[in-house]
């Protein structure tokens, strides 16, 4: 899957020693690195703060804390997982801070919804026409951006980056610092839910 | 390497637990053959994991292709300037 799996990235769980980072060099080298990753950054962002106006912030951020410690960075290993999960960081610190004033969000953990399941017993299994196939084709991308978005934020990072960003799963697991096994019990749960959610919009679709 | 908690053969319970794992290419080499000998036999899993799969492509497409805000890059670049 992946061309970088089993590295970590330099830096760890925020853990940095404040320096200027200087030289037009390094300012080069940096950007070379950043620019290709900017629009994944970018649309990773917007998934986690779920507006532009945050996203761009968390992005700045993120740069400007790579920026603050790229010297930090082990060169020929993983500048994207390094990146990312500096962004990662910051973002569930923020969360964190802003959770402890306001609502938490938790994973609704009622029925389980499987789309195939739910699509095949509303047309009958003796039927003889395939419904899956027009159920793929009535999913737009507005519902599935609603559906991540509600996800709570532990989860939805990690659907994130597996699913918008195609991370591995030892990459997601650098990213946020958490075991593999939970990447895995996360990303499981998760998917679910957008299943779940993804469903109902487009029971409402079918109403209208 | 075998791994003697796994079962000689999956039911579709077991196999359909790991349907992510094995969708995107995660399983270790024991399980993902026994899911695939399960799937050889199962045409109702097949069917399903197929649908998981394809599901799993319609979010990637519907979700890639997010450009940063030219107003975004700009903006990095001034504050890099000022760094």
């Amino acid at each position: 899957m992946s061309e970088i799996q089993g590295e970590r990235p330099a830096e760890r769980g925020g853990e940095f020693i404040p320096s200027a980072s200087g030289g037009s060099e390094s300012r080069r080298e940096f950007e070379c690195l950043l620019d290709p990753l900017l629009d994944s950054l970018y649309s990773a962002a917007l998934r986690m703060a779920r507006n532009a106006a945050d996203a761009e912030d968390l992005v700045q951020d993120t740069v400007v804390k790579a920026y603050r410690f790229f010297h930090t960075f082990e060169r020929g290993t993983n500048f994207k997982a390094w990146l990312f999960r500096i962004m990662t960081n910051l973002y569930i610190n923020q969360y964190h801070r802003q959770s402890r004033q306001g609502e938490r969000v938790e994973l609704d953990e009622g029925e389980d919804v499987w789309i195939w399941a739910k699509a095949w017993a509303q047309v009958g299994s003796g039927s003889g026409y395939d419904p899956v196939e027009t159920v793929l084709q009535k999913i737009q991308g507005e519902m599935i951006r609603e559906a991540i978005d509600s996800l709570p934020p532990e989860f939805r990072v990690v659907v994130t980056l597996a699913d918008v960003q195609e991370f591995s799963y030892e990459e997601i697991a650098q990213a946020m610092g958490i075991p593999v096994g939970t990447v895995k019990s996360r990303l499981f749960r998760g998917r679910k839910q957008v299943q779940k959610r993804l469903w109902s919009s487009l029971e409402e679709a079918g109403q209208s | 390497m075998s791994d003697s908690s796994l079962p000689d053969r999956f039911t579709c319970e077991q196999a359909f637990a790991r349907v992510f794992e094995f969708l995107d290419r995660e399983l270790g080499p024991e399980e993902e053959r026994l899911v695939l000998e399960h799937l050889a036999i199962c045409e109702g899993c097949t069917r399903h994991f197929q649908f998981e799969g394809d599901l799993l492509k319609v979010i990637r497409e519907k979700c890639a292709g997010t450009r940063a805000p030219e107003h975004l890059r700009r903006k990095i670049s001034d504050l890099l300037d000022s760094l």
